[in-house]
């Protein structure tokens, strides 16, 4: 038996998030089943989740499963955190530099990707989304901002 | 009266673009037709509902044929759909045929695309007037079944799918209860009011999903062919050879369409099985056999036509593609059903003449711009995805200016590839939480007019059937997932 397999885990956490809702469905006002309250579907709708969750585990556990594959960390670390830099840097300093550092942090998920064309990229995307999005769509983005605590 | 509508400069010039973008995202690898539908999904928020959906269409019909390009040159499918078509089509391209694979591509999927137009046009008026019929119950009842056919068909394991479906409605619970007006999982967040946004979710599950994954494998810069003009033009034995394929393949498209989970890549899987099958030699399949690209081209375009069936005429959509554009319609305030065909006509006809002008934009702008496509193709992964990582940010924080969404495709993103790791599928997860709303209201509604007695809806016929159907297939997902072999023979998919 092995616990680290794909349907153990999975279906361990499809429960735990039908639980999450189930506990969130309670503290709604329920009502009945001709009049429902803004609970009643959800109560069902996350009761089902939990049941599925403790199925898709169960069948796991019984079996000899899947053994999950480990994530590729460096991919995953890097894309995730180029969306966290864009999120961070976007209000607090603006989009250029929100582009162009979001396209370094990004890159770092690719062993080969090479510093100074990196860089570029990260120039020449930030400047030609300027144009794109804030000087041809006009979206109300600041291209370049002063940090709030220079201010 | 449709085409008065597709054909005004406005809606061309978007059904223009619509083809160009997609088929220059399809292109590229690892960017499958719904991640890039995802990525430009932000911009259609700004234009009319028209040539919103005209532009989003052109966008998926364009990505779908991009895909086919990258499988013939790189033997790198684009997207699921076009992944047979690396079968046949990079044998060819390595014999120095890849003009004749790309312009029979070409062909193919315009007399399968075009064909499945004109199914969707014969169809959808008889379906429609069935639709109007339906009441609270009926449609909750066809919901219901769908949900469940589309875990059952969507491949990978039922059960799972089903889990997945549960998660998407949760997921579409959050925000603002439209019937009582009560705040729903939402944490003291005001901007989730409107609930969770789907360009946020398609982006995660999908964009960032799949960057991730082809971070690693897809390499790019193997394609450095030079492919002429002259070298497109097909001989005769190879026009021959491939009208039966084109036709079976259109067949065997629209009949798979419409049905929920199927879609254009079981399409044309089946249509590649059918052509081998009927061969009178079907050693020749894998080498090069130009059928082996002609039918499952025309089969995923004819599928791509049809799967717009129930959400035109009923507002059900069968495969995430059509749910994407079905949120588009929504978010547009526009509420498909049968009603789409008769108060929004000039809409629905104008939609259904645009997917054919587009897939004549397809045939024209693809034969010549090959060159560009292929150049395209020849700029390594490395230097793409960041672009597509940033260009993703901008376009959900772009729907509604707000940090909120960009951080929702971050967390949705990291539950998108675990997913992945742990098989789950995302088709259904979607699906699930764009019907999620839907489904509780036409619920609640029902069992309003029914008393709150749920037999009330089983006994009227329609409901009834559809929910017997679905009580029976939900029986047999779990009867076959307890019936498997205790101990799976040595595992396949551990890479």
């Amino acid at each position: 038996m092995r616990i680290a397999n794909k349907d153990f885990i999975g279906g361990v956490s499809v429960a735990v998030i039908g639980l999450v809702f189930l506990a969130g469905a309670m503290k709604m006002r329920i009502g009945d089943a001709i009049e429902m309250g803004p609970g009643y579907f959800p109560m069902l709708a996350s009761g089902f989740v939990v049941v599925l969750g403790i199925v898709i585990a169960g069948m796991g556990l019984i079996r000899a499963g899947v053994r999950m594959d480990r994530p590729e960390w460096r991919p995953v670390l890097a894309s995730l955190g180029s969306i966290l830099a864009f999120g961070v840097l976007l209000e607090q300093i603006g989009l250029l530099p929100a582009i162009a550092i979001g396209i370094v942090v990004g890159a770092m998920g690719d062993p080969d990707s090479r510093t100074r064309q990196t860089w570029i990229l990260a120039i020449a995307t930030a400047l030609l989304g300027w144009l794109i999005f804030r000087v041809a769509l006009g979206l109300q983005m600041p291209g370049f901002r002063l940090p709030s605590f220079l201010e | 009266m449709g085409f008065s509508v597709a054909l005004s400069f406005q809606n061309l010039a978007y059904c223009f673009i619509g083809v160009t973008l997609g088929t220059a995202i399809g292109v590229l690898p690892g960017i499958g037709p719904l991640a890039t539908i995802s990525m430009l999904l932000p911009i259609t928020f700004y234009l009319d509902p028209t040539p919103a959906i005209i532009m989003l269409a052109g966008v998926y019909y364009g990505s779908e044929y991009g895909g086919s390009t990258a499988s013939i040159l790189l033997n790198l499918p684009g997207g699921a759909s076009s992944a047979v078509t690396c079968l046949d089509g990079y044998p060819m391209s390595k014999q120095g045929r890849a003009g004749v694979a790309l312009s029979i591509t070409a062909i193919a999927s315009f007399i399968g695309g075009s064909l499945g137009i004109v199914v969707l046009i014969a169809l959808s008026p008889a379906i429609v007037a069935v639709a109007f019929a339906f009441g609270a119950a009926e449609y909750f009842a066809a919901m219901v079944f769908a949900l469940i056919a589309l875990s059952l068909m969507t491949g990978g394991s039922p059960l799972k799918s089903l889990a997945m479906v549960g998660v998407g409605l949760l997921l579409g619970l959050v925000g603002t209860d439209v019937i009582s007006g009560a705040n729903r999982y939402m944490y003291g967040i005001p901007e989730l009011s409107d609930g969770i946004n789907v360009a946020a979710v398609t982006m995660g599950l999908f964009g960032i999903t799949e960057v991730i994954a082809s971070i690693r494998n897809a390499d790019t810069g193997g394609a450095k062919q030079k492919i002429p003009l002259r070298a497109m033009i097909p001989t005769r034995d190879d026009i021959k050879r491939s009208v039966w394929p084109t036709l079976r393949g259109f067949g065997v498209g629209s009949a798979i369409g419409p049905l929920p989970g199927l879609g254009a890549t079981v399409a044309s899987f089946m249509s590649y099985a059918l052509e081998k099958r009927v061969a009178k030699d079907p050693s020749r399949f894998g080498k090069g056999a130009i059928e082996g690209v002609a039918g499952p081209e025309s089969a995923n375009n004819a599928a791509a036509q049809t799967a717009f069936i129930p959400v035109l005429t009923m507002g059900i959509p069968a495969t995430a593609s059509t749910a994407v554009m079905l949120s588009a319609l929504m978010m547009q305030g526009i509420n498909p059903g049968p009603r789409l065909m008769t108060e929004h006509a000039d809409l629905f006809w104008g939609v259904i003449a645009s997917f054919w002008v587009g897939n004549v934009m397809l045939l024209i702008l693809n034969l010549p711009m090959i060159g560009l496509w292929v150049r395209l193709l020849s700029i390594p992964y490395r230097l793409l995805y960041p672009v597509i990582l940033v260009l993703i940010c901008v376009g959900a924080y772009s729907v509604k200016f707000q940090l909120l969404d960009v951080w929702l495709v971050l967390g949705i993103g990291a539950l998108g590839y675990a997913m992945r790791l742990l098989d789950f599928e995302p088709t259904p997860m979607l699906i699930g939480f764009i019907l999620g709303p839907m489904l509780e209201e036409n619920f609640r509604r029902a069992m309003l007019s029914a008393f709150g007695d749920p037999m009330e809806i089983l006994m009227r016929p329609i409901s009834g059937t559809l929910l017997v159907l679905s009580a029976i297939m939900l029986l047999l997902t779990f009867w076959t997932a307890i019936k498997q072999p205790a101990v799976k023979p040595p595992v396949l998919r551990e890479e």
